[in-house]
């Protein structure tokens, strides 16, 4: 509160002293920057030097600063020089082997120099050493024995010496000795300064012996001080070092601390000796200033501090609301530091990788590797980071459970405001599922892919055949003699090959693409255009004859196939102009011989109904005279009145006999005139019983015992029974006959199986036979080869037979040798139905 | 007493008929034939008109007719007769040169009750038609109907 109030009350005081003082502290902290164990050995070395640049040309103000002062000594310049070299060599971070082992060799000779001239103090012994280099006047100020150093420098460079030879020891304790050790160096030569600084003459310790030199005790404190900073890792001034706010308050306090006292002291006796004021008063103002800048001094500080604290609590809000961002973060957080140690793991990193803090606090995120990452991502991660480039992947890990994740990883370089790498922090984010779903996601695409790709196979494999196909029948439509035409839904031509050019009379170039109705005016009013239209509207085939007129006039007949095709229509054309022409000859052709055959048919039939007449009439009226010749005669025999000689009896039997003979030729006329008129009734016949039948009849007009009858096993045959039955009759009653004047006659009857398509039969007899040479004359109406005396007959019997066989379509022939007999072949067809009916009804009859 | 049934013989060629008669002749059966030249003839007869218009009504025990006649010819006059319900009681004999199957059949179907061929040879048509008039004249019975 007090505080407070000098404060408010008195701001333009503070806003001074804050001024002066601070920049007093800020310069003098300043030198903590650069003062470092190099700086201070690089000091000492040139004082030691400078010293013994004094000593060699003998210049006092080098030795002595003051002619007042104390001189430094040889010796102690070179303790100095050793002591900064081996300083200088143990502070440098790398140092060959030699070099340490020079360092070691210095510190001992520096433990030496400061040994032998405690000795020589102790023992009063004079070992020579202090006037080895350069000789020293005697009675020099502040000097008992010339050369020889102040005995508390002695003392001062044993203990530099051995803390030069521990100064790189890692044992905690001796470190703590060592340190010790240089804070009485310093203390001891802290008071010498201080004696300098009061114009205190005498030596502290013993006052005849040699006082220490000014420079000397500055740089012993220096070099100390150097010594000290050096042990800063992990030694007292590490507690100075650093940049938190406290230990550069500390830092300015420190030199507060240090060099107030002595300001103010050193002020006081300046004052005191120019009787400003007395020693007692001296005294109070002393306490009193002092009371007065420690007060401002602490005031300041805890301004300062409750400044510093409010900032910290601020920046610890803030802190804490990163970290818990952090900690909270949906994301795991890993902070490692520059060699990939973890030094942080967030909430989220614990609960999705299984691992607990204290497992993986102080490892490398290493252990997350599932072993499934290549190594050169991580080379690439490590190069990235490593340069301050943050590097941002997906790499597969591994839970504590062995299970495997999917992680999007970023890692960035931490700096700190200096600019220099400190830290990283990975973020990394969960992403096995969307992995997964893009893995799946992957794979359908490749399946579709491969899907694609084998229907796109597919499609091109068919594609091919299908071009070679529609090759194919493309080169088949154009050669073929048939024309084809394609036309399509909209009634264009899509397609014509080169007979249909010819079909068409016109060229495909002028029809392609153009609309049938369009190409051929008026073809919508015809009948053929109905056609195609319904093919086209009803997907039906179509097949027709058609005439096409052509615009010049000719006329020419297609055979015209339509059939419904995916494109529309196709068209088959076939040029029948020829055909037709041949067609319409051979009808006309036909008609004129139908009409020709007609015409013929009719005068046959005129002619059949003037032969029946005539036979009508010369079966009645040709009958009827000679009936009345017959008739008369009888009369006139019968007549008794009359009486007629031998002679003209006979005539009149000629006559009768004559008459009757023509009777017989009239009928046989007239039933061989029938045959030719007579319809055939086809059935099947035993050729053996119609025979048999035969050969009985005979018998009541013929003497045919003395006949030998020879019959065969005949075949059943297909004929008209009542005309075959005469030819067997006339066949056989000739045989009898013929064979009637033969001693023995024999007749025989057989058949000859020659061919699937007829059978034959033969009569054979041992007669009067015939003279080959008259063969054909056989078969002729009214044609004998023997007189009515030898053989009755009336020569229409073979006629009759050639006749009736004819008609079945069977074959006549006979052989034969005068009076060695004859055989009569006859054959009929198996199937005669099937030749008659071909021949004409009117033909027939 | 009963009355002698006669035959009606139409016959245009008068050597037939005369033959016919001197063959009827041997056996006394010409009075129980009425000759007539054609069938124009046989019809008047039958229907009493022309020549005949005056003519006796006598039973017939039959008719006998050539075929083959001028102006109206047998196979008529058979048609003639077997459709007239009055006449076609009357047997009706065809007498005729004529063998043909045709005419055969045709006189059947119109309903003749006999068909005679005239046999070439003077004594086997003596024969005939002395077997004609005997059977139809005497021992043939009819119907009394006119």
């Amino acid at each position: 509160m007090n505080g407070g109030s000098v404060v408010n009350t008195s701001s333009i005081f503070q806003k001074i002293c804050n001024k002066v003082f601070m920049r007093i502290v800020k310069s003098t902290s300043k030198i903590f920057h650069w003062f470092n164990p190099l700086t201070a050995s690089i000091f000492v070395i040139f004082i030691g030097c400078f010293v013994l640049f004094g000593w060699i040309f003998d210049v006092s103000v080098m030795k002595s600063i003051s002619p007042n002062f104390v001189s430094m000594k040889v010796n102690t310049a070179l303790g100095f020089l050793f002591t900064g070299i081996a300083l200088y060599y143990l502070s440098r971070s790398q140092n060959e082997k030699w070099q340490l082992e020079t360092a070691r060799l210095l510190s001992g000779m520096v433990i030496l120099i400061g040994g032998l001239t405690l000795i020589q103090y102790i023992s009063g012994i004079d070992l020579g050493i202090d006037q080895l280099l350069f000789s020293e006047a005697q009675g020099t100020a502040g000097t008992t024995s010339p050369g020889r150093m102040a005995p508390n420098t002695a003392f001062v460079f044993i203990l530099l010496g051995f803390v030069l030879l521990n100064l790189k020891t890692k044992n905690k304790k001796l470190l703590f000795t060592i340190q010790l050790l240089l804070v009485v160096v310093i203390l001891v030569t802290w008071s010498t300064l201080l004696s300098y600084l009061y114009d205190y003459q005498d030596n502290f310790a013993i006052p005849d012996l040699t006082k220490m030199a000014l420079h000397t005790s500055i740089s012993f404190i220096v070099v100390a001080a150097g010594m000290l900073f050096s042990t800063r890792e992990n030694g007292i001034v590490s507690i100075f070092t650093g940049d938190s706010k406290g230990i550069i308050l500390m830092r300015r306090l420190l030199l507060s601390v240090i060099f107030l006292p002595s300001i103010i002291g050193w002020l006081r006796y300046e004052a005191e000796m120019a009787g400003i004021f007395s020693t007692m008063i001296g005294r109070i103002i002393m306490v009193l200033a002092t009371t007065f800048v420690l007060f401002v001094v602490v005031i300041l500080a805890a301004k300062s501090l409750s400044r510093a604290e409010t900032e910290r609590q601020a920046v610890l809000n803030q802190l804490r609301k990163l970290s818990l961002a952090v900690e909270q973060s949906p994301n795991c957080v890993v902070i490692t530091d520059l060699t990939g140690k973890i030094e942080y793991v967030n909430e989220k990193f614990i609960s999705s990788t299984g691992y607990q803090p204290e497992e993986v606090l102080g490892k490398n995120p290493g252990i997350l590797k599932s072993g499934n990452t290549p190594q050169s991502l991580y080379e690439d991660l490590w190069r990235s980071i490593s340069t301050g480039i943050e590097w941002k992947g997906e790499i597969q890990n591994k839970k504590k459970n062995g299970e495997l994740y999917w992680e999007q990883l970023v890692i960035s370089p931490i700096l700190n405001d200096d600019g220099i790498l400190t830290h990283f922090v990975a973020i990394n984010e969960d992403i096995t599922y969307r992995k997964q779903t893009e893995t799946e996601l992957k794979m359908y695409h490749e399946k579709l892919e491969e899907l694609v790709n084998q229907r796109t196979n597919q499609l091109h494999e068919a594609n091919e055949i299908l071009h070679k196909s529609e090759e194919r029948f493309r080169s088949t439509l154009d050669t073929m003699l048939e024309g084809c035409q394609i036309i399509g839904f909209d009634w264009c031509y899509i397609y014509l090959n080169d007979t249909a050019d010819k079909h068409n009379q016109r060229p495909k170039k002028e029809l392609l693409g153009k609309k049938y109705m369009d190409m051929w005016p008026g073809v919508v009013e015809t009948n053929i255009f109905a056609v195609l239209k319904r093919c086209m509207e009803e997907r039906v085939h179509e097949h027709l004859e058609n005439e096409f007129l052509f615009p010049d006039g000719s006329k020419g007949w297609f055979e015209l196939s339509i059939q419904p095709v995916p494109e529309g229509i196709f068209i088959l054309s076939q040029d029948i102009t020829e055909r037709k022409r041949n067609e319409e000859e051979i009808q006309k052709l036909n008609s004129e011989l139908e009409y020709r055959v007609s015409v013929r048919t009719n005068q046959l039939s005129v002619a059949n109904k003037e032969l029946e007449a005539f036979t009508y009439s010369v079966s009645h009226d040709l009958r009827a005279p000679l009936r009345h010749i017959n008739g008369f005669i009888e009369l006139l025999t019968k007549n008794k009145n009359l009486s007629l000689d031998e002679k003209s009896n006979r005539f009149l039997n000629i006559i009768s006999s004559s008459a009757r003979q023509m009777g017989q030729l009239i009928d046989d006329l007239l039933q061989f005139s029938r045959m030719g008129r007579a319809s055939i009734k086809f059935s099947n016949i035993e050729m053996n019983d119609l025979v048999v039948s035969v050969i009985e009849e005979l018998k009541s007009s013929f003497s045919t015992d003395k006949v030998e009858w020879n019959l065969k096993k005949l075949p059943v045959v297909i004929a008209d029974i009542t005309l075959l039955k005469l030819v067997v009759i006339n066949l056989l009653s000739n045989a009898v006959k013929y064979s009637s004047k033969a001693a023995s006659p024999q007749i025989e009857v057989g058949f000859i199986n020659h061919s699937e398509k007829e059978v034959l039969f033969y009569v054979k007899d041992n007669g009067a036979g015939f003279n080959m040479q008259y063969v054909d004359k056989l078969f002729g109406v009214f044609q004998r080869l023997h007189s009515s005396d030898e053989y009755e007959g009336t020569g229409i019997g073979l006629a009759t037979v050639r006749r009736i066989i004819n008609k079945h379509g069977g074959r006549t022939w006979a052989e034969g040798e005068e009076n060695k007999g004859a055989t009569f072949y006859f054959s009929l067809p198996v199937n005669p139905e099937k030749l008659i009916s071909n021949i004409p009804e009117e033909i027939k009859s | 007493m009963e009355r002698v049934k006669r035959i009606l013989y139409a016959e245009d060629n008068p050597k037939d008929r005369e033959l016919t008669l001197t063959a009827l002749e041997e056996y006394n059966l010409v009075n129980k034939f009425i000759c007539v030249s054609d069938g124009e003839e046989a019809l008047d007869y039958l229907y009493k008109r022309g020549k005949f218009k005056d003519a006796e009504n006598e039973p017939l025990a039959a008719v006998l007719l050539d075929l083959k006649m001028p102006k109206v010819d047998g196979i008529e006059v058979l048609r003639t007769i077997k459709a007239d319900e009055n006449l076609k009681t009357i047997p009706v004999v065809i007498l005729t040169s004529s063998k043909e199957e045709k005419d055969l059949v045709e006189s059947y179907n119109l309903g003749v009750n006999a068909y005679v061929v005239k046999p070439v040879g003077f004594q086997e048509f003596v024969e005939a038609v002395k077997h004609i008039g005997l059977f139809w004249a005497i021992i043939n019975e009819t119907i009394e109907n006119n």
